[in-house]
């Protein structure tokens, strides 16, 4: 497993699921965004 | 065409050995340039003016375009002037010269003909006229013969005998020299002969000498401006010897006036005439050669303050005037105008005199005056302002002697008024007995006049009756008051003549009736014969102010209507937006203003002229599309086709041609001042149909730019929107073939197909994506210098496709430069054009880029081995949506090409394609880029440390 953790801010769905799968495979922790005020949330969470 | 006058019957043809002749070769051995249109100028110093010698080279420019113009000119017929003309072309002809005998008349003189044996012969036009079958010259064959013989070491020549010949009825000019001047404006040389009797301005003189009048006549203009004037020369004894031995041909009806006509003393006169001619010819050339050279003995040798006004009119003296002024023009070198004074008098009394003078003044302006109808109801007056506005200083006028003496008073006038200007007085032949015939002839038909007559008479009658009647209450002074009204009513209604008819009809029934003793002309108390004086003068003076105020008023009116009729025109004209509805105003125009019938011919996109609707006759379109293509008048009334029904009349607007306005007069031809009038009308046409076209260019390219921009945003916005969801469809199929478990086979072919659609539809909508952003206008190249091997490195790369079918050769020269180049942009541009070549050529084949420098431009060429271009689309195929076959397997919507030239035009380069051929086989198109090469920078290091430094922050 990697340690990188990865957001993807993306508006479209189709291509923001093809990324996030295409970086699942090599093993990085995903994390999905459809706009920039829910990204920055998210990382305070984290 | 019959000859109106023996003499100009026979023209020689004769054919003695050319032993005894003397032949004079009169030749200026240099540009002949035109006597009689230097511009105005006079300046003190001795420079030659600018503007003169500017135009002089503008004429010696137009002379090299023109064909050249040589005359073999004699005294008169027999002295050899054929014989001299087929000589000459002899051996023009073995010199190789391309020339054709347009129409040459031997007599059947066996001399003359052997001479003409050999040379090529013009086949003659048959024409059938009035029963009989005419042979004529053929001017179109002519014309094709020098299309046909253009552009060679020699121009084409035509040999045309007879300059001052009639054509037949119904040709397209009914003179020969006006063929002339067609085949001469063609770039044809032409040869032709003519005698000393034949010239305009010598034909009275020659007409007077020999007592026969020759009608057919060449302007002087022609002659002057020839390029090369021969004289054929033979001593009268000679020439009567020959006749003697009958070796002058004469047609059987006219052998008693040619006895007349050859008499020794006419021969030496008109010998004199000719040579004399000639010499002026010769003069006027040393005169304009002295002026090239700026050799004018301190002054200029002349100045237009000396130029001469001929007076036509009637009274005023007509051809003789003419004649004298052209002659005076001609040897002084002078320009000259000739002026027909329009005085309101005249209008409605001498009509007929007036159509005469509007003749003379035709014939003024063949031989080369300005004319002008200045209208005025002081012809004296008139011609002073006139002379003054256009510096004319002689002032040429007609006078007859014991005629009518307000006549003489002209002349005093004019020479009271301008002390400063010459007035010639120009003998006019006593014409008494014509000029009653003609009075007598005039009082038929015109009934108007019977009728004023009648009506003055019955006037007259009534007021006697009137004052009968009330003879007891009315003082004698009230029945003098009473006529007096009656002269001033005829007067006004009916004209001078009427009204001078009821003043003395009058004074005698006033004294008849009335004055005491009744009913007798006796006259008891000597007080009456001064009323009776009075009476006569009062109403004489009366009725000739009124009838001159009244024609003046009519004059005025008329005027008034025209130019109301104008002004009406125009600003119909300016609301038109369509030809249609410029025809209809031009229609309605003609018909109003002239009664006549017209129709409007516009020419269209391919200047072919199309009949607007609402024609009112039917127009001959050869006629109108030769008057479309010279751009001059043709048709009835002109020199071109007179004999067709319609005027044609070029619309001239300040572009260019817009079409031609044929009118059909009702009777007659028209008058100078409705010529005018009509032309006029024609350029407001000409500028309302330009101003349509304009109209309509605006239009069209407004839409042009509307629906590009239409197009442009449409396609960007579609680009768009595609764009996001084909990029989800390549990721998404891409990722198909990373997920675990991996996918089985069938499933993972499917996958790749799913990828490969995607990817190449996404490359179609990223090309009308680049299109569409180039073509915004908005959009910003990133250049840098680069060398072209990383470039082509790098578009190689893209094409994966490539390297497996096709071997690819790079040839790039040692000394190629830098270039600056966006790099992204000009890698598509390679990209497009190998991925083209490996969509369009079979496998295997080679492809070859290669790129070298010439001079300040590198030039990239991409050859491939495919089928090529097709065939006279080699530009086309660069248009947006433009494919190299209609109806294809292989995909693409043909916006390579397209971005192709874009990318390559917005680097300031150009590109285009072209076929390679080898053995005259096509192997392979070509597509060839040219790029400017720039100034690189030096490589100092600093350079490459910006370039590094531009590329790390895009």
């Amino acid at each position: 497993m990697n340690e990188a953790r990865i957001l993807i801010v993306e508006d479209e769905t189709n291509i923001r699921r093809f990324v996030r799968l295409a970086l699942a495979t090599e093993g990085y922790e995903i994390f999905e965004a459809t706009s920039l005020p829910v990204q920055i949330s998210l990382i305070r969470l984290a | 065409m019959g000859y109106p006058v023996p003499v100009a019957g026979f023209d020689e043809a004769y054919g003695d050995a050319a032993a005894t002749e003397n032949i004079f070769w009169c030749q200026a051995g240099m540009t002949n340039l035109v006597s009689d249109s230097f511009p105005t100028a006079a300046p003190d110093d001795q420079r030659p003016d600018p503007d003169v010698l500017l135009q002089q080279v503008q004429q010696e420019e137009a002379r090299a375009q023109r064909g050249r113009l040589k005359i073999f000119f004699g005294a008169s017929a027999g002295v050899g002037k054929t014989y001299a003309m087929l000589s000459a072309a002899r051996t023009a002809h073995a010199q190789g010269v391309p020339l054709i005998i347009g129409v040459v008349e031997t007599h059947g003189r066996a001399e003359t003909e052997a001479l003409a044996v050999g040379l090529p012969l013009l086949p003659r036009k048959v024409v059938s006229y009035r029963g009989h079958t005419l042979k004529e010259f053929d001017l179109d064959a002519a014309l094709a013969f020098g299309t046909a013989h253009a552009g060679g070491p020699e121009p084409p020549l035509v040999l045309l005998d007879e300059l001052a010949h009639s054509n037949i009825a119904g040709s397209r000019h009914p003179k020969r020299w006006q063929d002339v001047e067609e085949l001469l404006a063609a770039g044809i040389d032409v040869w032709s002969t003519m005698n000393v009797q034949h010239l305009e301005s010598l034909n009275d003189i020659v007409g007077g000498i020999t007592g026969i009048r020759v009608r057919e006549t060449v302007p002087d203009t022609l002659f002057d401006t020839a390029e090369e004037v021969v004289i054929v020369d033979l001593p009268p004894d000679e020439l009567l010897a020959r006749l003697a031995a009958g070796k002058i041909y004469i047609p059987e009806q006219i052998r008693h006036a040619a006895a007349n006509f050859f008499r020794k003393g006419n021969l030496i006169a008109l010998r004199e005439l000719a040579l004399r001619r000639t010499a002026d010819r010769v003069d006027t050339q040393m005169q304009s050669w002295r002026r090239t050279l700026g050799v004018t003995d301190g002054r200029l040798l002349w100045s237009t303050r000396d130029a001469i006004l001929a007076c036509v009119g009637p009274g005023m003296g007509g051809e003789a005037v003419v004649r004298t002024a052209a002659r005076l023009a001609a040897q002084t070198n002078l320009p000259w105008h000739a002026v027909f004074v329009d005085t309101s008098s005249q209008r409605r009394v001498d009509e007929d005199e007036r159509q005469q003078a509007l003749r003379v003044l035709k014939l003024a302006q063949e031989l080369g005056a300005t004319i002008a109808m200045p209208a005025g109801t002081d012809a004296g007056e008139v011609l002073i302002r006139y002379a003054r506005e256009n510096n004319l200083s002689r002032l040429v006028l007609g006078w007859r002697s014991g005629r009518r003496y307000w006549r003489s008073s002209l002349i005093e006038q004019l020479a009271d008024q301008t002390p400063d200007m010459d007035v010639l007085q120009v003998p006019l032949p006593d014409d008494k007995r014509k000029s009653s015939q003609t009075r007598r002839f005039r009082m038929d038909p015109a009934l108007v006049y019977w009728q004023g007559y009648v009506i003055a008479i019955a006037v007259c009658m009534l007021v006697a009756v009137a004052a009968t009647l009330l003879h007891g209450t009315l003082d004698m002074t009230n029945i003098v008051m009473l006529f007096l009204m009656a002269v001033v009513g005829v007067a006004l209604r009916y004209g001078r003549g009427p009204a001078m008819l009821t003043t003395f009809l009058g004074v005698a029934l006033f004294d008849f009736f009335f004055v005491p003793p009744h009913l007798s002309f006796n006259v008891s108390d000597i007080q009456y014969l001064i009323t009776f004086a009075v009476m006569l003068a009062v109403a004489l003076v009366i009725g000739q102010l009124t009838a001159g105020l009244h024609s003046q008023a009519e004059v005025a009116t008329e005027r008034e209507r025209r130019v109301r009729g104008l002004y009406q025109m125009s600003r119909e004209l300016s609301a038109a937006l369509l030809a249609e509805k410029v025809a209809e105003v031009s229609a309605h125009f003609i018909a109003t203003e002239f009664a006549a019938k017209s129709a409007l011919l516009v020419a269209d996109r391919n200047n072919q002229l199309q009949i607007q609707p609402g024609a009112s006759t039917d127009v001959d379109m050869a006629v109108a599309q030769w008057c479309f293509d010279k751009g001059e008048a043709a048709g009835h009334g002109t020199y071109t086709l007179p004999s067709c029904a319609c005027l044609m009349l070029p619309l001239k607007a300040p572009m260019r041609l817009r079409g031609v306005l044929a009118v059909q007069p009702v009777q007659t031809m028209f008058t100078p001042e409705q010529r005018q009038l009509l032309d006029t009308c024609a350029s407001l046409l000409a500028i309302s149909l330009e101003r349509i076209h304009y109209i309509q260019v605006a239009q069209d390219s407004i839409v042009q730019m509307e629906s590009e921009r239409l197009r442009n945003s449409l396609l960007s916005a579609i680009s768009h929107d595609l764009r996001t969801p084909l990029a989800s469809l390549v990721g998404l199929a891409d990722t198909l073939n990373l997920v675990s478990p991996p996918l089985p086979a069938p499933q993972a072919e499917i996958a790749g197909a799913i990828r490969q659609s995607a990817r190449r539809m996404s490359i179609l909508v990223n090309n009308l994506l680049d299109m569409a952003h180039l073509e915004s206008g908005k959009f910003q190249l990133h250049c840098e210098w680069l060398p072209l091997e990383e470039i082509v490195g790098s578009a190689l790369a893209a094409c994966t496709s490539l390297p497996e079918r096709h071997p690819v050769e790079v040839q790039l020269a040692e000394d190629l430069p830098l270039l600056y180049l966006d790099a992204v942009l000009f890698e598509r541009v390679l990209t497009n054009l190998l991925e083209n070549a490996v969509k369009y050529t079979p496998a295997g084949t080679a492809i070859r880029i290669s790129a070298k420098v010439l001079g300040s431009s590198v030039c990239i060429t991409i050859d491939d081995e495919g089928p090529g271009l097709p065939v006279g689309r080699e530009e086309s195929v660069f248009g947006k949506f433009e494919r190299g076959s209609r109806e294809t397997a292989i995909h693409g919507v043909g916006l390579g090409l397209a971005i192709c030239r874009a990318i390559v035009q917005v680097h300031g380069g150009r590109i285009y394609g072209e076929n390679r051929f080898e053995q005259g086989h096509v192997a392979g198109a070509r597509f060839v880029i040219i790029l400017p090469r720039g100034e690189p920078p030096q490589d100092d290091g600093s350079e490459a440390q910006a370039v590094l430094a531009d590329r790390d922050n895009p």
